[in-house]
């Protein structure tokens, strides 16, 4: 149950063990078939360490990131003040769900990239372009998880509360918040992976610049080694993001650790 | 003296779909009846009956569609912390500890931190859920979680306390523990309380009074006196002389209600089929029909 738990630390421990040698295995597949494709296919584990250090060495890697990450942090923190509290609206107030629910259900199946020449034909080919292009993808899976959140608090705790004569915007605060909080993070980590999909889209199809822009400019020039360096780089900001709001969750839903 | 909450030709009805289209459903119809102050009234039915309905029209949770409840004879109920509510699902907060889920009630109702915190302890303490002020409800124990339902409307220092079957859900064991539980913390409060429950030991130890409702749509059967002496926890109620003959009087009408709604084709109410011996259970020969 607790943290301190031997059985929980030990299964931690293989965890980590089991991860280590799926790491070595990755690495080990890769030579092996670098060895065999030759390094016009495939470079070699070590040739993309060497690109790594020069690429970070001589600031192309930071630069890049510093586009990448401005595009990515600025859209994302566009989406998540509109479509968070969008979502809350729309499940605190009837109506308003009802209303607005088929048209963002509309637009969340529409094959979103289609709008990406409308964006540049409105934006142009700048940065607006770009944060418009992520906007327009990280912002649906945040209002719908929102939305359904609120929409499915346990009908049983609201006629509870009810019942202790909470108000309706009690209700709202202190019951719904608090049911609608976990899917409220799954729409926010979601929105997330989609929206760093969107910075790479945004920066192929748009001026070319940032990371994305590194991964076309290597791969139209059969630069490999330096190809997968934006390539990890980005893999791993997905990580750390996705990891981030994890803890987050953990941090804000202390009651979840024990409903295993 | 009004009565503390006095039931007039009380009747609710629900949309029930059918097919494409909608019918009514009666649940209550023109239930009357009343509970005075400092009463512990018992409200026993077949399940199916309006019970949990009264209880919320009791509350002020639902409307009537019909006829009136009035507390201290004049006022409409309204949800708050004039009445204390438990419920047979706990429903408490699994987002809060065990004392956020006392405070609740306290903090919707504005009440002073200082006055609700106080309180708050206090309750946990009469529960015996010393020491678990941090935990959450998934970590505890459903007898463990009603016991903080209890706290929790308790804490409320209501007038009237409602009570929809909250050991119903719980093992028998536990049950009967908080049965002698609730018995203890009753004496000392002396609130007004409805509790529903399908069991008849169970209204037999708690009640001053049993009101039995029929099938739906439900109205009020009888009333029945209980004529045990309180305090009930310090002797076995069950070997009072009045205790099987009344055990036995209630499980036939309640057997005659199930076999008139037409609910439990199979149940027999033959003159030997209806007066089973004490001590013997009920629900599970219904059950077993469904």
């Amino acid at each position: 149950m607790s943290r301190g738990d031997p059985s929980r630390a030990r299964s931690k421990r293989v965890a980590w063990a089991t991860r280590i040698v799926i790491l070595v295995g990755l690495i080990v597949a890769w030579q092996v078939a670098a060895l065999s494709l030759g390094p016009l296919f495939l470079p070699q584990p070590l040739a993309v360490v060497y690109a790594t250090v020069t690429l970070f060495g001589n600031g192309t890697i930071e630069l890049a990131l510093r586009q990448s990450m401005t595009v990515f942090l600025t859209a994302f923190g566009i989406s998540l003040s509109i479509g968070i509290p969008l979502g809350l609206v729309m499940g605190g107030v009837k109506a308003v769900g009802d209303a607005v629910d088929s048209f963002i259900n509309m637009f969340n199946s529409m094959p979103r990239i289609a709008l990406i020449p409308l964006m540049v034909a409105w934006f142009g080919l700048g940065v607006t372009a770009k944060i418009a292009i992520v906007v327009l993808l990280a912002f649906f899976p945040i209002v719908i998880n929102t939305y359904n959140g609120v929409l499915n608090t346990d009908k049983d705790l609201l006629e509870a509360a009810s019942s202790f004569g909470a108000s309706r915007a009690q209700l709202f605060t202190s019951v719904m918040l608090r049911a609608a909080l976990s899917n409220i993070i799954t729409g926010v980590r979601l929105g997330a992976s989609v929206g760093i999909l969107g910075v790479v889209v945004a920066e192929l199809f748009t001026a070319i610049s940032g990371l994305g822009g590194l991964i076309v400019n290597y791969g139209n020039t059969f630069q490999l080694n330096d190809y997968f360096v934006p390539v990890l780089v980005l893999s791993l900001i997905g990580v750390t993001i996705s990891e981030g709001l994890k803890f987050i969750e953990r941090r804000l839903t202390p009651w979840k650790q024990f409903q295993r | 003296m009004p009565s503390k909450v006095l039931i007039r030709d009380l009747s609710k009805s629900f949309p029930l779909r059918q097919g494409k289209g909608y019918t009514t459903l009666k649940v209550i119809e023109d239930l009357s009846m009343s509970v005075e102050e400092n009463e512990f009234v018992v409200i026993i039915g077949p399940s199916g009956s309006g019970k949990t309905t009264l209880l919320k029209l009791v509350d002020g949770l639902i409307p009537p569609d019909s006829g009136e409840v009035l507390i201290d004879g004049t006022n409409r109920p309204r949800p708050g912390p004039k009445m204390g509510f438990v419920f047979q699902s706990f429903r408490l907060m699994p987002w809060k500890t065990v004392m956020g889920n006392v405070l609740f009630p306290l903090q919707i109702n504005h009440i002073d931190r200082q006055i609700a915190s106080e309180r708050a302890v206090k309750y946990i303490t009469e529960v015996g859920l010393t020491g678990f002020e941090n935990s959450y409800p998934s970590e505890l124990s459903g007898g463990m979680q009603q016991r903080v339902g209890l706290a929790r409307a308790m804490a409320l220092e209501s007038e009237i306390l409602l009570m929809d079957e909250p050991f119903g859900s719980l093992d028998a064991q536990t049950s009967e523990l908080l049965q002698v539980e609730l018995l203890k913390l009753w004496q000392f409060k002396r609130n007004t309380v409805i509790f529903v429950t399908h069991n008849l030991d169970e209204a037999l130890l708690l009640a001053d009074r049993i009101v039995l409702i029929g099938a739906r749509p439900s109205k009020v059967e009888e009333e029945i006196k209980v004529p045990f002496r309180r305090p009930r926890w310090t002797y076995d109620v069950r070997s009072e002389p009045e205790y099987p003959v009344l055990r036995r009087h209630l499980w036939t009408r309640l057997k005659e209600m199930v076999s008139k709604s037409g609910l439990f084709p199979g149940v027999n109410v033959g003159p030997t089929a209806a007066a089973p011996m004490a001590g013997e259970e009920w629900t599970p020969r219904i059950e077993e029909r469904r």
